[in-house]
Parts: structure tokens; sequence; C-alpha cells
């Protein structure tokens, strides 16, 4: 009897305790999922989308992306001027908020420290530091324009190559772009107009105080201005954020706090969701996407979104390098709708047109390639290889992590239809990106997210120079990219990228396979949650507010 | 017995030494590089030199025994290094995970005794009766069952109230808050539990038939004692050498129930480390994980003696 009790009262216990840590939910705070760990959270060295998920909501910069719209809008800076100055230049003048804190955490008191214009030189100096380990080499990329910024960064390097010591900014050394004009005035001149300068150009602003102080922990202490302040991070298990107490626009952020919290399972993510521990869910388990909607009409949201997934083809040494027909061939016999939309379920839009994001201007090429066997058969045999005889085995490089798409079975089906030979290699991405630039791979998978609707986040990272692994260029394209990245006026430079779009369509160097689709969760009470296109870790969570 | 201690610590250093040379092997001729996994295309958009010097800092661009020989002499000192990608000393990403893989693996084996002793005790006794051939059943299933597949069965059943009753919570380390620990240990715990049901029945029944076990009834001692005074003691021993052996087969286990299960161990470190070819944290866990299992078992040999006076170290 005695026993029976006993056990009774242990399992009354263990449900009590359940209960009330299954429940235990009341402040008001957002619970979000993230899917991998940060790896740091320097800002400076950050080139992670799993670091700028939380960074986003810590640092701000002089001016930010609407989200939504794309636009160019007013963050630590309140204004801007544009300007050309004696010598033809073009100078931006920043006006900044005044009565900006950074903030004021445990370990690092910087009671009431106000953001000023030497805050800003200082964080664009940093910026440019050559060295790897101080700052990631696109953002002194991206600021090259900036007058005497290409000679600064140089002279780092030099001094990096001889082994010398490294300051983090040199002190005999000046950057005439660069200028404080007061306080609040800070002033930027470039050397060549350059209108993207201010969309990737300008670094997110950390407090100087905080980085001396930190040292090494400034890896994993961030310290900025921006409407959360960090309170811990638990590897692999969460990170805590706290409203920012003295954030500059009153009233937000509109809640407490956000837990990120860590789910190396997606399964276990959407039963926690299920189970209403999480606001959000943003990574479906494979495989039940359409049952999850169905679950939760009424939670589910989808953007379109600026990510595109492609088949890249080698255009240097690969055995179909000088085989345009044959590319062309390839192209249609990319069943895009029915990889997408049957068997991915709707995870991504089938890309019948170009190799840009719909959203982008000029995403529209005069040649498109819509599903099409026959065609697909005529191309082989025009270009002799009737029903594939005499082509040789073509090898394509699968990156592990995407390998498993269904795209891939569509393709090698329709492919073998056609008599072609398909050699499958699964690489992951230690060797991958090495490989694909050899004459091992004829055709290689990869995706690329231009983080906002515009032609030069594609065609000047993946075309220009040569520099994607395609490595394919012509003087004419390069040229076409030059004058366009300089054009102010949006319809020509339009025509311009429209031209490159056409080209690299009509010569088929890469077959667009998909454009990425932005889907989540979210509970009926929380509202203001606005990702955009750009990336769900874009999303101003400041905005956000729990209803609950 | 302490000079037996001794000589096996003592032991402990060549065998550690030989694991690191070969891990170090390993993970040097894996291929690959952890500057381009990071990168990915974005790696095109840096000059040789840069990459170059990336390569310099993290001291992989030296050749082979120079690596080796500092690694040895840092570990030496117990300095892991840095990880490549964390930006953080291996040490303290061990330091903060390895309590929380212990502590795992200590609820998983506390589980598996609780269940899997009694269990091979009572089908022993009850041999060939249906009490027997339904333990046995269970047994079979729980060691046939992948660590995965239960862990995602314990949480539709014991943490959702749409497909079960949510007695535990779903998943996470919950401050350490000790309720949080009961599923993951409940699902580490079940496939060790089957092996030590079955290795324990078969000793019992093994021991059953011996001399002094007739003599013990014989001298007219109470069941309950002959059970566990002479015949459980006597056949623990075979399921103690498990035990010390499946502490690896442990470790492996809490690697994929620290995924399931957000627990943040060393499983959820060393996974991604793998991915990224980030050779310092592989290094450190792998030869952590050694020395605990060459720990474990040293204990599991000190336990002989202790159970069984008949054994005796020189």
């Amino acid at each position: 009897m005695l026993r029976k009790l006993t056990i009774g009262v242990v399992l009354a216990a263990l449900l009590m305790m359940g209960a009330i840590t299954i429940t235990a939910q009341d402040e008001n705070i957002l619970r979000y999922p993230i899917t991998t760990d940060p790896s740091h959270l320097n800002v400076f060295t950050n080139d992670e989308i799993a670091n700028s998920t939380v960074l986003n909501q810590i640092y701000e910069g002089l001016l930010d992306l609407d989200p939504a719209t794309g636009d160019l809008v007013p963050q630590l800076a309140e204004s801007y001027d544009i300007s050309t100055n004696d010598e033809g230049q073009q100078v931006f003048t920043f006006n900044l908020r005044q009565g900006v804190l950074f903030h004021d955490i445990e370990g690092v008191e910087l009671t009431d420290r106000e953001l000023t214009a030497d805050d800003v030189l200082w964080n664009f100096m940093v910026a440019l530091n050559a060295d790897p380990d101080v700052s990631e080499p696109t953002l002194a990329s991206n600021m090259r324009f900036v007058v005497g910024a290409e000679e600064y960064t140089a002279a780092m390097q030099e001094m990096l190559d001889a082994g010398d010591e490294l300051p983090l900014v040199l002190d005999d050394m000046e950057v005439p772009g660069l200028q404080v004009i007061d306080d609040y005035t800070f002033e930027v001149t470039l050397t060549t107009p350059d209108r993207l300068f201010l969309v990737n150009g300008l670094p997110s602003i950390a407090s100087p105080e905080a980085y001396e102080l930190l040292g090494e922990d400034f890896n994993n202490t961030p310290i900025g201005t921006g409407p959360f302040q960090f309170v811990e991070w638990l590897r692999q298990d969460r990170v805590v954020l706290e409203a920012n107490p003295d954030y500059y626009i009153e009233g937000l952020p509109m809640v407490d706090g956000i837990t990120f919290v860590n789910y190396g399972d997606e399964n276990t993510a959407l039963l926690d969701y299920r189970e209403g521990n999480l606001d959000f869910l943003f990574s479906f388990p494979g495989g039940q996407r359409t049952a999850i909607i169905n679950e939760f009409p009424d939670d589910f949201r989808e953007n379109a979104g600026t990510h595109i997934r492609y088949w890249g083809f080698n255009m240097v040494d690969g055995q179909l390098a000088n085989e345009h027909l044959v590319r062309q061939a390839f192209a249609y016999a990319l069943d895009r709708e029915t990889a997408w939309n049957v068997f991915a379920e709707g995870a991504r839009i089938p890309a019948n047109l170009g190799f840009l994001p719909p959203s982008a201007p000029a995403s529209t090429p005069s040649m498109t390639y819509q599903y099409d066997l026959d065609k697909a058969a005529e191309l082989l045999a025009e270009a002799g290889y009737p029903n594939g005889e005499g082509l040789p085995t073509i090898n394509i490089y699968l990156l592990e992590s995407i390998a498993d798409e269904a795209q891939v079975v569509v393709w090698q089906e329709a492919l073998e239809s056609l008599g072609i030979s398909i050699n499958f290699v699964i690489e992951d991405g230690s060797t991958y990106w090495d490989n694909i630039r050899t004459d091992a791979a004829d055709i290689f998978q990869n995706g690329w997210n231009a983080g906002i609707p515009e032609p030069a986040e594609v065609f000047d990272y993946l075309v220009l120079n040569g520099e994607g692994s395609m490595r394919w260029e012509t003087e004419e394209v390069n040229d076409l990219l030059t004058q366009a990245r300089l054009e102010t006026d949006p319809e020509v430079r339009e025509g311009l990228y429209q031209q490159v779009h056409d080209i690299i369509m009509e010569e088929m160097i890469v077959i667009p396979s998909a454009y990425s689709k932005i889907a989540w969760l979210q509970k009926p009470n929380i509202e203001g949650f606005e990702p955009g296109g750009m990336g769900i870790h874009h999303a101003n969570l400041a905005l956000v507010s729990n209803t609950q | 017995m302490i000079r037996y201690i001794t000589r096996r610590l003592i032991q402990v250093i060549p065998t550690v030494f030989i694991i690191y040379t070969i891990v170090f092997m390993l993970a040097y001729a894996m291929p690959g590089d952890p500057i381009k996994v990071v990168l990915g295309e974005e790696v095109n958009r840096l000059s040789q030199e840069q990459l170059q010097a990336m390569r310099e800092n993290l001291g992989i661009d030296r050749p082979f025994h120079e690596q080796y020989l500092d690694f040895l002499g840092d570990m030496m000192r117990f300095d892991l290094g840095r990880s490549f990608i964390q930006r953080e000393d291996v040490i303290d990403i061990i330091g903060y995970r390895l309590p929380r893989t212990l502590q795992l693996m200590l609820g998983g084996m506390t589980v598996a005794l609780i269940i899997g002793i009694p269990a091979g005790v009572i089908s022993a006794i009850k041999q060939y009766t249906w009490i027997d051939h339904a333990l046995m059943v269970f047994a079979l299933v729980g060691l046939s069952m992948p660590v995965f597949w239960q862990g995602l069965v314990a949480q539709l059943l014991l943490s959702s109230n749409t497909t079960g009753i949510a007695i535990f919570p779903v998943a996470g380390y919950g401050d350490g808050n000790p309720y949080y620990m009961i599923l993951p240990s409940l699902v580490l715990g079940t496939n060790l539990s089957a092996i030590i049901a079955r290795v324990a029945r078969s000793a019992m029944l093994e021991v059953a038939g011996q001399d002094y076990i007739n003599t013990a009834r014989a001298k007219g001692l109470k069941g309950r004692t002959v059970l566990i005074r002479h015949h459980l003691r006597n056949a623990i021993i075979p399921v103690l050498t498990v035990v010390g052996l499946q502490v690896a087969g442990l470790m492996t286990g809490a690697l994929v129930t620290e995924t399931i299960f957000n627990w943040p161990g060393l499983g959820r470190a060393i996974v991604p480390a793998i991915l990224q070819r980030d050779t310092p944290v592989i290094m450190g866990i792998l030869l952590l994980g050694a020395f605990v299992y060459l720990i474990v078992n040293l204990i599991t040999d000190i336990m002989y003696a202790v159970l069984d006076p008949r054994i005796r170290y020189g």
C-alpha cells in the first residue's frame, strides 16, 4: 500500500512539475527559433546569417534597408545629403541623431555614453583593417571608392605581408574620404559615384570603448546602439537579449526581450511550436510542408525571397565549356515545375525566367528555357550528339547540404531519357568550392542570396570579372556591368543590366532553377513581423509586438 | 591496490599519446579547408594573399610535423588551442559543454541500471515464463530502436498534448532544471538498459547452478538473501564489464540525443566542427572522449575488486 502511495505521489509531482515548466511563459518576450548557433557575435568579422540574426537586433548603421520595401531608411543618421565637391567627387554628408546611447550592460558599464561622429569614424577605420581576423574583407571591398581607402588598406596589407604587428587603426595615416565635421556630422567622399555605397558600404556601429575593454570577449559580447541589448549567450542553447531601455525611438522595442532558442532538429522546433513554446517557426522538416500549412493555416506566412538556386557550368575547362547547344539542351531538360511545386511541395518558385530574383529590374531575359524535352533532344542532335551518342559522361557536383533536393532526381531522369550519361559527385563545403573550379566538374549546384532585388547584387559577384565559380567573363559584359554600377539614371541602368542578362541566358552559363520563398509560421498573438524578401534575419524585431 | 591504480594511470599517458597521434593524422588527412567552408562562394572575392594570411593566422599552412609538435606541446600544457570558427578557446568550448554531456550520460546510465538490472534478474528468476519472454522482447525492441527514433517517439508521446500527454518539456536545458533531463535520459538509457538486461539475465542463469548458491540455500538462508548477497553479487561482474565498455556507446548516443533535445553538450559542438574542419575542436573533444573512456574503464576494473573479493590486483 505504502509503495503504491509513494509511486502515486512521485507521478503526481512529475505531472505538476511538467505543467509548471511547460507553461512558464508570462513575460512579454519573443521566443524565436534559430537552427544554427552563431559562430561568434563580432560585428566586424561577421559574414554568416546565423550571426546576423542576432547582431541585426543589437547593432545599427547610419542607414538601413526597409525589409519590406528595400528602400533606404534613416537609422543612426537621421538624414543625409549628396553633393559634388570642387573635384567632381561624390560627397555624402550624414547628420547623426543626437542622444543615441551605447548599450549599458553588466560588465561593460558605459553609462550615458553618447554616440558621436568620432565613433562613426572609428568604426569605418576598423572596417578598413586589412587583417581578416579583425574585419571581414567584404567591408573594405564595399568601401573601395572612399577617397584614400584603397591606399590605406594597401598600406595595412603591406605590413601584414611583412609580418608586422598590425594596429587596429593606423595613427599616422588618414583616409581623406572620411571626415568628422562636428560631433553630429560625418562626411564621406567617394572617388567615383557609387550608388551601392549606401546599400552595402556603411558598417554597423560598435562601441569603441567596449571593443577595447572586452578584448577577445568582444567576439561574444556585442555592444551597439540597437533596440535590443545583449544579456547572455549559452552556446548551442540560446541567446538572450533584452529591450534597450535608452533606445532613441520612444515606444520601441515593443517587447521586453528576445530569446533565440537554438534547435538542432527541425522536428523538435515544430513540436515546441505546436506546444506553444515558440512564437515563430522558420524551418519546416522535409516532406512536411503541406501538412504544416494545413495544420496551421492561420499562422502561415510567405514572401518571395531574393535567393536564387542554380546550376552553373564550368566555363573554363569543363567538358561543356565549348558546347553552347548542349548547355541549352540541359537547361530545357530541367522540369522546375515538377521539382519545386510537386516534389518540394511549393517550397520554392520555379525559376522560369532568368538569373535574377523576379522582383529585380531586368529580371526577364529575352530568352527563357521552359521544360521541353523535344527541344532538348533537337539541340543535342544539332550539336552532333543525337540521343546523347558521343557525349562523354558529364560530372555534376552536388553540395552535400542540398544534394537531396528533388530537382536532382527530376533532372537526372530527364537527362538520362535523352541518352546523356551523368555522374553525380557529392561533396561537403570543405572541398566543394575548390573542386568545382577544376576540370573535374562540368556542372555544379549552387545558390546565391542577392540580399536586395538589385541586379548588381548577383552580376557583380557571380559574373563581373569572372568572379563566380562559372569563371566566365567577356570584355563586353564587364564593360556593361561597370557602366551600370556607375549609372545613376534608373532606366538606362536597367537597360544595361537587361543586355547582360540577355547575353548570359543566350550563352547559357547558368541554369536558373528556383527563386526562394520566405515561409514561416507565427502565432496569432504576434504582430508587426515583416521580414520582406531579404531574408528572415533582416526583420526588425523592435517593431514586433506580442499581444499575449 | 594503490600501486595498481598508479600503474594504470601511468598507462593512460602513452594510450592518450597514441590516440592523439592517430586522431591528428586523421584530422590532417581530411580534405578541405575551414576558410572555404565558412566563406563558400564568397571565397572567390578574396585575393590569394588574403587567403594565405587567413591560413597563416590559423596556422594551417605549416607542414604536418610542425603542426603536430606544436599542438602536442600545447596539449601537454592543457592548451587545446583556439577554434578556427568560433573564435573561442577549445578549453572553454569543452569546459562549458562537458559537464552537460556527463550529466546526460549519468542520467542515461542511471536509467539503464534501474531498468536493466531488475529486468535481467526477474527474467532469469522467471526463466521461460511469459514474464521472461515479455522482458526479453522488450529488451530486443529497446536494442533495435535507433536513438533518434526513440527521441522523436518519446517527444510525441510525453511532450505533446496533441499526440500524447505533455508531462515533460519538448527540449532544452532549462538552466539545469533536472526535470528537463528526464526525457533525454530515458531515451539515452533505453538502449543500454536492453543490453544490461540481456547480460544480467545470462549471468544470473550461469551463476544459478553454482555450488555456492545451492549451499546457501541448503544453509536455510532466505530466498531474497541468497538472491542479493550470493546470486546477484556474483552475476554482476559481467554486467559491470558491459557498463564500462558501453560508456563509449553512451557518449555516441548522447551526441544524437543532444541534437534532438537541444541539449548544449559536446555533441552539438563536434558535429559542426567536423563539417567545418575545425581541427582544434575535433581534436579536443575526441581526446577528451578517449580520456573519459579510459578513466571509466579503470574505475570499472577497480569495482571488480570491490564487488568480488576473490579478485586481487598485484
